[in-house]
């Protein structure tokens, strides 16, 4: 019986990780720092309801292991790659890694055939073998420890350097000239987030080992390029290896060793291809005794001597090692890739918008007893007074505050203009009004025309309370009016036919 | 309308109605209950008869409501309902008191009488199960038998919560003797100070009343828990955020070389950038408390500097008061920069495969301390970067940079304000309606020049941890090392501030209990 995969995946869909897709989750991360809190929050909710949900099922928890969350946050990014019409930046960042390989590669194999090409003396046809083995070889090694030393460097510089660097200037401009062209505009962007660290500093330490693998295949090209150009050049021509020293004995000796250590990894496999002390002293170029004499090797003698040390030592001292960091940079890159355990803030906050099992929402819509209060007749109660006897009596709470019925005709037209605008901006029943006159006070066809103005701008729905207060004492304003007083305005709300107008007296209140 | 015996569907929500007498805290203890700070939404105030009518506040997941209280306007009249209905409750004639009550709202509901009671007995007349509030920091008096009898008629479960408005608990037990003779269950809540575990422990006690709809309330406890533990965790992520930003943000501008080759002019210059820097700096950390305010439901929170009063020198981040009271002593300052520097300096002998024989440890560990005893005492003194200064590659002139500070102190003193800032946030009750203002300067009035913040008290492996990562900020190489190591050690310092074991005292000091 086939054991159960404790993740249940997709066989079509491996789920895992590539470069383009950790680009992708930090740009969209990046893009996601702009959006709304309860944007992110309804889309993740969506996305974990319709596609972690189904496949992750109850491992779907915010404490979840490094194999879930990297589940959960593939399926998260499939399903933002689905709603994203622009091509993607990953795919953006590895197409450009793939131009910068063949640019490279190109360079490389033009440099790596053309030092073969400058080592060769052209008039005479032949090739010194020291300065052969110091060209091709020398330098890679010494890049190799420059690139290491800088490394450790880098590890114990002080950052403000390295982040005002001059370089990080003159890019950081060129950049931003770059940007006024329309079709860089997008690329510049994903260069300017870089600089402000938003994706660039997620991103950097993932673009360590593709950038390292990039330039060791650049490195491969440039020794196959070497050894090309070498090999083509044997087989078109007819050269002769030799090597020149002034000490005599010692200096073939010397090269000797050098040759016998070289030959180290291969001597005990292939000792023919390992020139002997004999050869050596046979391929050096001497003075031979008579005047303007030299000894010169043999053409064929001489390539027989060191053309297979030659290439076995570019093979295995050049190319080998560069083959051999190229799969350590992938097999780095692989491991990388597979062990991110996303666990950085922006992976935090999202995995936990992903895995929580829902959010408990609190809906205060709050009391829904506001009124607006229109002080009619010059009446102008104490706002802080009036609110708890609206508050006790009325149950009502005065939001807004308006007056009319004053000296100045025009603020009647003012108030019902502006709570006819009121009304006209609350998309919901309009707000109950609370009309507060004095009950001794009534001028009855002045009220009737300026509550029928108003009812033609408001309708009938909002109701009218009319609060009546009684005659002010010891400057007191909140008093409760006369029965007679009160019998006056009942006979006034019964002749205005209005069913929404209701007259409120108010009720003892002491002073 | 249902009767309140019948058993509602198991998916229907469970339903408290929170009633009592006006002005005894009922929309205080559900404020507080809700986490709704907003006063507009849920008016608390003196004046009694904030509540006029029935306010239902549903706690929803997915839209599926779970739980649902129902705020109600308070008992104005309950002598002379309870005498109505005993008037017109006839115990011969075997009717159920429940009845009778159902029987008063329908006399009294559509008149002007008996309209508070009206308006809060429906809900309870409906199904509800009842949370009856008093303020017991006041003593019990005999008329609040009326009311509490009234809802003994309901038949309904019931809880009674003794909410301490005043905070004096002396007539607790007098309250709790009589509530105990009506009620199924008697619990205190202050709304004033519960914290979180006291409301979720309120809720727990809803259980035992309202068994019906376990489901509901258990997942409403759990949920509100996960959320509490997000919160944390989002609270760590906006401190992580905030400290990550000040430690690598500058502020940075363009200068004539005529500025910077005159000592006056370029001393001018200088000074205007770091104050920029510093202005920048405040304005960063004031947003990132603002959405820890947020977080946790206080957005009207203010801080001294932003709530108009006078500042005083120690509530200013770049005060010197605030650096000699706030993040470590010399000495932890020191042995935290000897550990930092030692790991960075253990990394550059990781690097040479052990070449070095261990010299980079050594040497970053002396360069830590000696730079922590040196910039130690610089205070709040701030970097100037000269980085193109004399090069002559910009014609226009040369770029200057400001920040951070020199002196190592400066994210301790950070991380001590935000974790101040979050203390104030989890330890205020909802249920409050005075002024929220958070006073750095209470720390250090109160330090007198001894260190009072958290940074120095939490424990020598958390301060490791947050030292290492402050280290590695400073160089640029946050993200070699990541940040889920001090995530962890922040969420464990939150999670112990949450619960007390480290805090400040009202007056400023801090305390730990172990």
């Amino acid at each position: 019986m086939q054991k159960p995969n404790p993740i249940p995946l997709p066989p079509s869909d491996p789920l895992t990780w590539s470069l383009v897709d950790l680009v992708d989750l930090e740009w969209q991360l990046a893009l996601d720092a702009e959006v709304s809190a309860e944007d992110l929050w309804d889309r993740d909710r969506r996305i974990s309801r319709e596609q972690l949900v189904p496949v992750l099922g109850k491992e779907l928890v915010p404490e979840a292991g490094r194999e879930i969350r990297s589940c959960g946050l593939r399926l998260w990014l499939e399903e933002v790659r689905k709603s994203c019409r622009e091509e993607s930046v990953g795919e953006m960042v590895c197409h450009g890694r793939g131009l910068m390989a063949l640019i490279l590669g190109f360079i490389a194999v033009t440099a790596g055939s053309g030092l073969v090409f400058g080592l060769l003396h052209r008039e005479w046809r032949y090739f010194n073998v020291v300065h052969f083995l110091l060209a091709t070889l020398a330098p890679q090694f010494l890049l190799l420890l420059l690139l290491l030393l800088g490394r450790v460097w880098g590890k114990i510089r002080s950052p403000s350097h390295r982040s005002t660097s001059l370089w990080r200037n003159l890019l950081a401009d060129l950049w931003s000239k770059l940007a006024t062209h329309a079709w860089t505009r997008r690329l510049s962007d994903v260069a300017l987030r870089a600089r402000t660290g938003k994706l660039g500093a997620l991103v950097r330490p993932w673009l360590v080992w593709p950038v390292a693998r990039l330039t060791q295949t650049a490195a491969i090209w440039y020794n196959l390029g070497i050894m090309g150009a070498f090999a083509g050049i044997l087989l078109g021509m007819d050269v002769r290896f030799f090597w020149e020293s002034t000490p005599g004995v010692s200096a073939e000796e010397g090269l000797h060793q050098v040759v016998a250590t070289l030959a180290t990894p291969w001597s005990w496999l292939a000792p023919q291809t390992v020139p002997s002390l004999s050869g050596i002293h046979d391929t050096r170029i001497a003075v031979t005794g008579t005047e303007g004499g030299w000894h010169e090797p043999e053409g064929v003698r001489s390539a027989e001597i060191w053309v297979p040390f030659l290439f076995t030592t570019l093979g295995i001292w050049g190319l080998l090692p560069r083959l051999i960091l190229l799969a350590f940079c992938s097999w780095q890159e692989r491991r990388m890739l597979l062990r991110q355990n996303f666990g950085d803030r922006q992976h935090r906050e999202l995995w936990r918008r992903l895995a929580e099992s829902g959010r408990l929402m609190v809906n205060v819509t709050g009391p829904g007893d506001d009124a607006i209060v229109l002080c009619w007749g010059g009446v102008e109660p104490n706002p802080e007074e009036l609110r708890p006897v609206m508050l006790q009596q009325l149950r009502l709470n005065p939001v807004q505050w308006f007056t009319a019925g004053g000296l100045d005709v025009t603020t009647d037209s003012v108030a019902i203009r502006s709570l006819a605008n009121l009304a006209g901006e609350k998309s919901a029943a309009p707000l109950p009004l609370v009309l507060i006159a004095e009950s001794w006070g009534l001028a009855p066809r002045d009220l009737a025309a300026f509550l029928t103005s108003l009812r033609k701008e408001l309708g009938v729905s909002p109701s009218i309370r009319c609060l009546l207060i009684g005659e002010p004492k010891a400057g007191h304003i909140l008093t409760p009016p006369k029965a007679e007083d009160l019998r006056i305005w009942e006979k006034f709300a019964a002749d205005l036919g209005d069913g929404g107008f209701i007259i409120r007296p108010l009720r003892g209140i002491q002073a | 309308m249902s009767d309140p015996g019948e058993t509602p569907s198991d998916r229907s929500p469970a339903r408290f109605a929170v009633v009592g007498r006006v002005n005894k805290g009922k929309s205080s203890v559900l404020a507080t209950l809700v986490e709704e700070a907003d006063n507009q939404r849920l008016r608390i105030g003196p004046t009694p008869g904030e509540t006029t009518r029935c306010q239902t506040i549903p706690l929803t997941l997915n839209g599926e409501t779970l739980v649902e209280f129902i705020d109600t306007p308070g008992f104005n009249q309950a002598r002379q309902a309870l005498a109505w209905l005993r008037a017109h409750h006839r115990e011969e004639e075997g009717r159920a008191r429940l009845e009778a009550v159902r029987q008063f709202v329908a006399t009294f509901r559509n008149t002007e009488e008996f309209v508070d009671e009206c308006r809060l007995l429906q809900p309870i007349l409906d199904g509800a199960g009842i949370v009856y509030v008093v303020d017991a920091s006041k003593p019990y008096r005999t008329d609040f038998v009326a009311e509490m009898e009234i809802l003994r008629w309901t038949g309904r479960p019931r809880m009674a919560v003794m909410n301490f408005l005043s905070g004096d608990t002396s007539h607790a037990q007098e309250w709790r003797e009589h509530l105990g003779e009506f009620f199924n269950l008697t619990r205190d809540f202050n709304a004033h100070t519960a914290r979180f575990r006291e409301r979720i422990r309120l809720l727990r006690h809803l259980l035992e009343i309202e068994d019906r709809h376990r489901g509901s309330i258990e997942k409403t406890i759990q949920l509100l828990e996960s959320g509490w533990n997000r919160r944390r965790e989002d609270a760590a992520d906006i401190v992580i955020n905030l400290l990550q930003r000040a430690l690598t943000e500058k502020a940075c501008k363009n200068a004539s070389h005529e500025d910077t080759r005159r000592s006056h002019r370029r001393q001018q210059v200088e000074a205007k950038l770091q104050e920029e820097y510093r202005t920048q700096i405040r304005m960063l950390e004031g947003g990132q408390h603002a959405r820890l305010s947020q977080l946790y439901r206080h957005p009207k929170a203010e801080m001294t500097h932003e709530s108009g009063d006078a500042v005083l020198e120690g509530d200013d981040l770049f005060a010197e008061e605030t650096w000699q009271v706030l993040g470590l002593a010399p000495m932890q300052l020191a042995v935290a920069a000897t550990l930092a520097g030692g790991a960075a300096g253990a990394g550059v002998d990781l690097a040479t495969g052990g070449a070095t024989h261990g010299l980079g440890t050594v040497i970053g560990a002396a360069g830590g301390f000696i730079g922590a005893l040196w910039k130690g005492r610089a205070l709040a003194e701030i970097k100037i970067d000269h980085p193109l200064l004399g090069g002559g590659l910009n014609p226009g002139g040369v770029k200057l940079c400001a920040g951070p500070p020199k002196n190592p102190n400066f994210p301790w003193v950070l991380l001590d304000r935000a974790l101040y800032h979050f203390e104030h946030l989890v330890t205020r009750a909802h249920g409050r309606r005075d002024r929220f203002v958070i006073d750095f300067a209470d720390l250090t009035k109160a330090g007198e020049g001894s260190r009072q913040g958290y940074a120095s008290r939490i424990g020598a492996d958390e301060r490791k941890v947050f030292g290492r990562w402050f280290d590695a900020l400073s160089r640029g190489r946050a993200e070699a090392i990541g940040d889920r190591e001090v995530f962890s050690a922040l969420v464990q310092v939150l999670g112990r501030i949450e619960t007390g074991e480290l805090r400040v005292r009202s007056n400023g000091s801090l305390e730990e209990d172990c």
